[in-house]
């Protein structure tokens, strides 16, 4: 653009409408309080889906003005913070491994990609070491986004 | 299970054929036993699917409703089931014979599939010649990954997610 090519003047500075009286919808107005951030981490690790966490922020608060888009955005937020830069598989292993459980991978013979995993709670070591009279195994579909089927062990106590 | 002698005696299936024919060459001296709810509801749905309402008409000439003869005719595959002698076993299956006496397909097929080659598995008689502590169908595996699916939020999740929400499960159990 070339200057002198055409200008701007201000005729009069002052908003020629009122404050809106709802503010939902306002960007900065529907901003999460620090509070409310916590709270929402704290129901994001709890598993309560995004869509009743609105509900729940109502509740504290009736005139927030924080909407779904605000929520989701915060989720997204928090479980990137929680991974960091650890793709799938990278953060599976490292909370593994932080929480003592038991695991083993295996991958198929002719590439890298993993066939299956094995993990077990150290609880549930303890228990079965204890219990392992009765053992129930079966396998259940539709868990993950890989298509791997989940084979359940279940013991049984004598209590 | 390094040693051969901690190989299970006892294994419960469902009524999968490929699992009942492996379990003799995984296991071999262990004595293979049918999932008793599994049965029963295959036997349910048979039973279901061979009523048709026309043909229920009782000795008085009033209609029967569906659902009163599948009752009835559970409660003697129960007997069955629950029959804890060779003779209990014969009365039994003789009284089921009479009640199905007007619908032979289903009557055959109860007969065919299964008590003929899995009476073994499944009547009381024979499986309590063995230690089974008191389990007799699988129904503990199916209450888990009912229970499972209850943490878990989808069936597209990723590993680490599903890993955590296995977590909170477990550990909300062991307490």
């Amino acid at each position: 653009m070339i200057a002198g090519d055409w200008s701007l003047k201000v005729g009069d500075g002052k908003h020629n409408h009122d404050m809106a009286n709802v503010l939902k919808g306002h960007k900065t107005a529907g901003r999460l309080t620090p509070n409310e951030r916590v709270h929402l981490y704290e129901m994001a690790k709890s598993n309560v889906p995004p869509r009743q966490m609105l509900t729940n922020l109502r509740k504290r608060n009736k005139n927030t003005s924080t909407t779904t888009k605000h929520v989701y955005n915060a989720c997204h937020r928090f479980r990137e913070s929680t991974r960091g830069s650890r793709n799938d598989m990278q953060h599976l292993l490292k909370s593994l491994v932080e929480n003592k459980y038991v695991y083993h991978c295996r991958n198929y013979h002719d590439s890298d990609d993993v066939s299956d995993i094995f993990w077990a709670h150290p609880n549930g070591i303890k228990l079965f070491n204890t219990f392992s009279t009765v053992l129930v195994l079966d396998s259940t579909y539709k868990t993950n986004k890989y298509h791997l089927s989940l084979l359940e062990f279940v013991g049984k106590t004598s209590t | 299970m390094h040693s051969k002698d901690l190989y299970p005696t006892i294994v419960v299936t469902d009524r999968d054929n490929t699992l009942m024919n492996v379990v003799d060459t995984v296991f071999p001296g262990a004595t293979a036993l049918l999932c008793e709810y599994h049965i029963e509801r295959n036997v349910r749905a048979k039973c279901k699917t061979n009523f048709k309402v026309k043909d229920l008409k009782g000795k008085d000439g009033r209609e029967i409703k569906t659902n009163s003869m599948v009752k009835k005719i559970m409660r003697a595959w129960k007997d069955i089931v629950d029959s804890d002698t060779e003779e209990a076993y014969v009365y039994n299956c003789n009284w089921f014979k009479e009640i199905c006496e007007k619908w032979p397909k289903f009557g055959e097929y109860v007969e065919s599939t299964i008590l003929g080659p899995m009476k073994e598995k499944i009547v009381k008689f024979w499986v309590n010649k063995v230690m089974h502590m008191g389990n007799t169908t699988t129904n503990r595996a199916e209450f888990t990954h009912n229970w499972l699916k209850k943490y878990l939020t989808g069936s597209m999740g990723d590993l680490s997610t599903n890993w955590q929400q296995l977590q909170d499960m477990l550990e909300s159990h062991h307490t």
